[in-house]
């Protein structure tokens, strides 16, 4: 996620030369939530200044969205993306691109899974069982970038655990129930149970008909 | 008992025949009860119409006990205010009434016999042939179970058997396989369509510009029911890459997808490539799938364009949109740029040798003696003759096939060649800016490019096509070169502070640092040969003399 953050910076020319652009910290923040294939859906939103407004848009404005897809699909060349919504708001100089991604997490067998999301020099504060935060200051051109990342887990992940790959990256493993699935009830059983009470009226019925000559 | 008892005694103490009493001999078996005409006890067919016809009858067993029997009637037989249901027991002082609100009587027998004193308990009797476990001294021992009573239990049975089976239908927990049935394999595939043999090393580094520069990207679902297991993915490129396993994926779950990006690792030999080719790149997919192995195999053609091909990018033609577009591979260019080229070396050390006058050209942290550098190497291409090819440099205008594909000469072509574009003398002064040591950078124009290097902070440019020109005329002194390159420089960031398109810079130890790395180049003794004759040439003059004033103080900001 960091990467596509500094790639889209990139895209918008801000590079060394552009010191004076970013020296107001940028906030971004950004969501993911995985289904239970293994796929997710990304949501990035942040609010920028006028001057970085204005250089966002000689990038990425105007109709050249195109330009921020193409930003995102070649950076995140690990997963492949589809469905771009980019929705600039002009008003108020803020922006949020959404899109979803193939190939995001990996299943090992045995019911685990793991999930690279290209996180590194952070340390992923655990929200719920299937839910956790990530939080990353990143200098970028003379200013600061912050980044808050809210990772969505299936409802059904237990035993979700941090650590990072020989590279340093955070790699969060987790179990999900996936190759057996514990169902409650029994169809079969319930008509059965149905058939046997509706057994027992009938007979109480015909009892009391015939009771007479019973 | 039979012996002493003369009569039946019906007191009556409600209804039309209340306060009479009637008696009947005992020898009678039985007494009837109704409204009918022949019932020995009698009822008003007019009035007590809660009676029915044939209401009951009062039967003598012979043991003589009395049992009362209810004959199916509308309205019931009431033993001492307790409905019985068939027969029961009848004792003397019992009161029996018809009917809820019916006509009663107390049934006694004259004269009573001993222990008889207490009324009857209402015990309910089967049919008369059924009677069983009778102890009449001791009657609440006494057990009498209506004929179709027993026969409850069935629909009990039934119903309490429902009830379980039911809830266990609602609340069992069943474990069950979740990857039943076949997977289906859907493969997309997006290939770059041409790539450049200068940048075999980033096409094979995944973590170059962290893997931007992917060779293919193979997409896979599994559109069917059942898990894709053990799917190897496997390439080859025929002439350069043997069959090599990119992947090997476990597990596709159904609805799943895996993504692998190929990063080829080509031969060295590429580099040495002259000329453009069409080649082939072969996929070949395994995998199993309900047990059973599948393949999956596709070709696809790619062109390999020649070492000297610099492609601008690698974006449709008709999804390109503006000049940004058009520079989409500027990141590769450092792939031209040389340093550790032995003939580029070579050169580098004939520069300080003959121009900038041996050890005393070695750029320390004084930035006149960079600048003297930089001055250097445009007074040795200046003295050597080096010409400047013309102005089509790099890509000026959009629509134009040609011009996102350009022929680049390496340095060291440049440097024997003795000629080159704004381009092509770009990149060398670059790779003789980084042998040097110094920080390199290439600045990007619509329709131009210059080189300079960042020193303690501060960029600086020379105008390397000054040496012929057509942009300033003629042949230009290294003075006038430097004064050149830096009002470019100081237009270049008015223009790209704002954003302005087609305005570029590229940081080549940067990239290099993300993993942009020149190609390997092997050393050319014929190609020394004629760096030794242009050496010559740079040598008339002699070495050039240090500034007398610096151009540029310490600290000061140039741009």
């Amino acid at each position: 996620m960091k990467k596509i953050l500094i790639f889209i910076l990139l895209g918008m020319g801000v590079q060394t030369a552009q010191a004076q652009v970013l020296r107001e910290p940028m906030h971004i923040s950004s969501e993911v939530t995985i289904d239970s294939a293994g796929n997710g859906i990304f949501e990035m939103s942040g609010k920028l200044n006028a001057q970085q407004w204005q250089t966002w848009n000689y990038a990425y404005g105007a109709g050249n969205a195109s330009n921020l897809k193409r930003n995102i699909e070649r950076t995140l060349s690990a997963f492949y993306v589809y469905d771009f919504e980019y929705m600039p708001n002009e008003m108020d100089r803020s922006f949020r691109v959404r899109y979803k991604a193939k190939g995001v997490v990996q299943y090992l067998g045995k019911d685990n899974w793991t999930v690279m999301l290209g996180l590194k020099e952070t340390q992923p504060v655990k929200l719920d069982t299937h839910t956790f935060t990530a939080t990353m200051s990143q200098p970028m051109g003379g200013g600061v970038m912050q980044t808050n990342m809210k990772v969505t887990l299936p409802a059904d992940v237990t035993d979700m655990e941090f650590d990072k790959d020989e590279f340093g990256y955070v790699v969060a493993k987790y179990k999900r129930p996936t190759e057996t699935i514990t169902t409650i009830g029994d169809p079969g059983k319930k008509t059965a149970g149905y058939a046997l009470i509706g057994a027992s009226l009938i007979s109480l019925l015909g009892i009391m008909y015939f009771r007479k000559s019973l | 008992m039979a012996s002493k008892i003369d009569k039946y005694l019906i007191r009556f103490t409600a209804g039309t025949k209340a306060p009479s009493t009637e008696s009947f001999d005992f020898s009678k078996e039985e007494l009837t009860i109704g409204r009918e005409e022949n019932c020995d006890i009698r009822f008003d067919p007019e009035q007590d119409l809660m009676v029915s016809r044939n209401h009951g009858k009062i039967i003598r067993k012979p043991d003589d006990s009395i049992v009362i029997t209810d004959n199916q009637s509308r309205n019931g037989i009431w033993v001492n205010n307790r409905r019985i249901e068939g027969s029961s027991w009848l004792k003397p002082g019992d009161v029996v009434q018809l009917g809820t609100n019916g006509p009663s009587f107390e049934f006694d027998l004259d004269p009573r016999p001993a222990g008889t004193l207490m009324p009857t308990r209402v015990i309910l009797v089967p049919p008369s042939t059924r009677v069983v476990e009778t102890d009449r001294a001791t009657p609440k021992d006494v057990k009498i179970v209506s004929g179709y009573k027993k026969w409850l239990a069935i629909p009990l049975l039934l119903l309490l058997t429902g009830a379980y089976v039911l809830w266990q239908g609602h609340t069992q927990k069943n474990t069950v396989a979740g990857l039943t049935g076949d997977g289906e394999l859907g493969v997309q595939i997006f290939p770059l369509h041409a790539i450049m043999p200068a940048a075999y090393k980033v096409y094979a580094n995944p973590g170059a510009l962290d893997g931007r520069y992917y060779f293919s990207k193979i997409v896979l679902d599994n559109k069917g029911g059942g898990q894709l297991q053990n799917v190897k993915v496997e390439y080859a490129v025929p002439g350069y890459i043997n069959w090599v396993q990119a992947a090997e994926i476990k597990h596709i779950l159904p609805k799943g997808s895996s993504v692998i990006t190929i990063y080829p690792q080509f031969p060295q030999k590429v580099t040495e490539k002259s000329t453009e080719s069409t080649e082939r790149m072969q996929i070949r997919i395994t995998y199993q799938s309900g047990g059973k192995q599948e393949k999956y195999e596709k070709t696809y053609p790619f062109q390999m364009l020649s070492r000297n091909d610099f492609l601008y990018t690698n974006i449709p033609l008709n999804e390109i949109r503006g000049i940004q577009d058009m520079e989409d591979n500027n990141d590769l260019a450092p792939v031209f740029i040389t340093p550790q080229d032995p003939i580029v070396k070579y050169y580098t050390q004939h520069v300080q040798e003959k121009v900038l006058g041996g050890e005393t050209a070695s750029v320390g942290s004084d930035i006149n003696e960079a600048i003297r550098f930089m001055k250097g190497v445009y007074e040795a291409t200046r003295r050597s003759g080096m010409v400047y090819s013309g102005t089509s440099g790099v890509q000026a205008e959009l629509g134009d096939i040609k011009s996102t594909q350009q022929r680049v000469r390496l340095p060291r072509e440049v440097i024997t060649g003795n000629t080159g574009l704004c381009i092509e003398m770009t990149f060398l002064y670059a790779s003789v800016f980084a042998a040097e040591g110094l920080e390199p950078f290439l600045f990007f124009i619509p329709g131009h490019a210059y080189p300079g290097i960042r020193f303690n902070g501060q960029f600086l440019a020379i105008e390397s096509t000054a040496v012929n020109g057509a942009g300033i005329g003629g042949v230009s002194s290294a003075d006038e070169a430097f004064e050149k390159g830096m009002k470019n420089l100081q237009k270049f960031f008015e223009n790209y502070q704002q954003g302005v398109p087609g305005y570029s810079i590229i940081d080549v130890n940067a990239l290099v640092k993300s993993g942009v790395h020149q190609m390997e180049l092997t050393d050319d003794a014929f190609l020394r040969v004629k760096v030794d004759e242009i050496a010559q040439r740079m040598a008339v003059g002699g070495p050039m003399i240090p500034p007398q004033k610096p151009t540029v103080q310490d600290g000061q900001q140039v741009q």
